[in-house]
């Protein structure tokens, strides 16, 4: 990078914003100079009509709770606060899916073995191990240092080490994700143990153009 | 004008094609906005864009290790409009003389391209936090500023003086250049070499 002076900073941080929105914003419908007369009138609606709605909630909300009270003092409406809540459930169901905020971007180490017919041996992954640097700032050594750290114990001859930067609703941080990405790397003819190339390999459709990406193809046999 | 879109190759054809159906509306939308609604001159800019982006992958200019294909289609869409916008400023400046030269705009040149748009990337790591060196009160200011705010709209989100804002403004932008611009290590020139896909 040359130098960088703070207008030219300033301009790429507004890039990197436009490029935010280029991901996240995708289902935009029409431009905002159509857009922006009718929402503004869409929203007074709305407020008014929620206003409302609210007004007329509350008023039959203190009505129910002064006919049902158990208490004899009707003059001396009680508030409950369990009354009030919404039903809210803690969700204590454990979940692997990962934060689901488009904007959130996170690093990942995929390796992932191949048996000798080319199918799937086993795929580790790790959102740890790039410890707070970008997939920039590893060079190919240590992706293959990162890559056999991962390799699971399965028989394979080979092993493609993939290290991917993205919005995290992308990004494979679960078992199944992962799998299902490293069959489709394994199926792609770009990604073969004789013509592996890693440019074609990553434009071979099993990842979605928000991911950038370093691969690797180590033989193991 | 027609509206020709390229059609892919046989190399990239999911990806090409997904990215265009993913972004192509953004980036017309984008570049209309940039050119005050003229339609026609948003198409032909978006084709440019496109045609860029589709030469690229074909071309194997592009490489996903640097950037991510959006940020490489942002580049592309920045440099397209850039170049139209030297167009029409030349074009200007010569409305008296009766020579026009308004022609197909000049070739970008792919790797500063492909640097733009990493660049761009490792701001974006910066802004998440995922470049160490920069405190969390930086990244706040930095964020602001990509979303354009002022000195005097940093000030105000901050509950700070503007004076102070500058202040931080510039302690943040600095550290942001040290991080983006450390001293030179063996490793940075590494990727630019690197070539071994094979082990």
């Amino acid at each position: 990078m040359s130098r960088l002076n703070d207008q030219r900073l300033l301009e790429l941080l507004r890039a990197a914003h436009e490029v935010n929105n280029l991901e996240t914003g995708m289902t935009d419908s029409p431009p905002a100079c159509t857009a922006k007369p009718l929402s503004l009138v869409l929203r007074r609606r709305l407020f008014a009509i929620s206003a409302l709605a609210a007004m007329v909630a509350l008023v039959v909300a203190a009505w129910i709770v002064s006919v049902n009270a158990p208490q004899p003092q009707p003059t001396q409406p009680t508030i409950n606060p369990r009354t009030t809540a919404s039903s809210s459930t803690t969700n204590t169901e454990p979940t692997d899916e990962p934060d689901t905020n488009p904007d959130t971007r996170s690093a990942v180490v995929l390796a992932i073995g191949e048996t000798d017919t080319g199918e799937l041996a086993c795929v580790n992954w790790s959102a740890d191990v790039l410890q707070g640097r970008t997939i920039h700032q590893v060079n190919d050594e240590e992706l293959k240092r990162l890559g056999m750290a991962l390799m699971c114990e399965s028989p394979s001859r080979r092993m493609i080490v993939v290290a991917m930067e993205g919005p995290q609703t992308v990004i494979p941080t679960t078992n199944q994700r992962a799998s299902e990405m490293a069959r489709c790397l394994l199926k792609a003819p770009a990604c073969g143990p004789n013509q592996f190339d890693q440019t074609r390999c990553a434009n071979a459709g099993c990842l979605t153009p928000e991911i950038n990406v370093r691969m690797k193809s180590i033989a193991l046999k | 004008m027609s509206r020709t879109e390229p059609q892919p190759e046989r190399t990239e054809p999911s990806e090409f094609t997904s990215a265009f159906a993913r972004f192509g509306p953004w980036v017309r939308r984008t570049l209309l906005q940039r050119v005050n609604n003229r339609h026609d001159v948003a198409d032909d800019l978006s084709q440019r864009v496109w045609k860029g982006v589709f030469e690229a992958l074909r071309d194997r200019r592009y490489d996903p290790s640097r950037s991510a294909l959006s940020t490489f289609i942002y580049a592309v869409m920045q440099n397209v409009h850039r170049e139209f916008a030297r167009g029409e400023s030349r074009q200007m400046a010569r409305t008296d003389s009766a020579v026009h030269l308004h022609g197909e705009p000049t070739e970008a040149d792919p790797a500063s391209l492909m640097d733009e748009a990493e660049s761009i990337d490792r701001i974006r790591a910066a802004l998440d936090g995922r470049l160490a060196g920069l405190e969390p009160t930086d990244a706040e200011v930095l964020r602001l500023l990509a979303a354009g705010a002022t000195d005097r709209e940093l000030a105000r989100k901050l509950n700070v003086s503007p004076s102070t804002a500058h202040a931080r403004k510039k302690a943040a932008l600095d550290r942001l250049r040290s991080v983006l611009e450390p001293n030179p290590n063996p490793d940075s020139a590494e990727r630019h070499t690197r070539s071994d896909q094979q082990p």
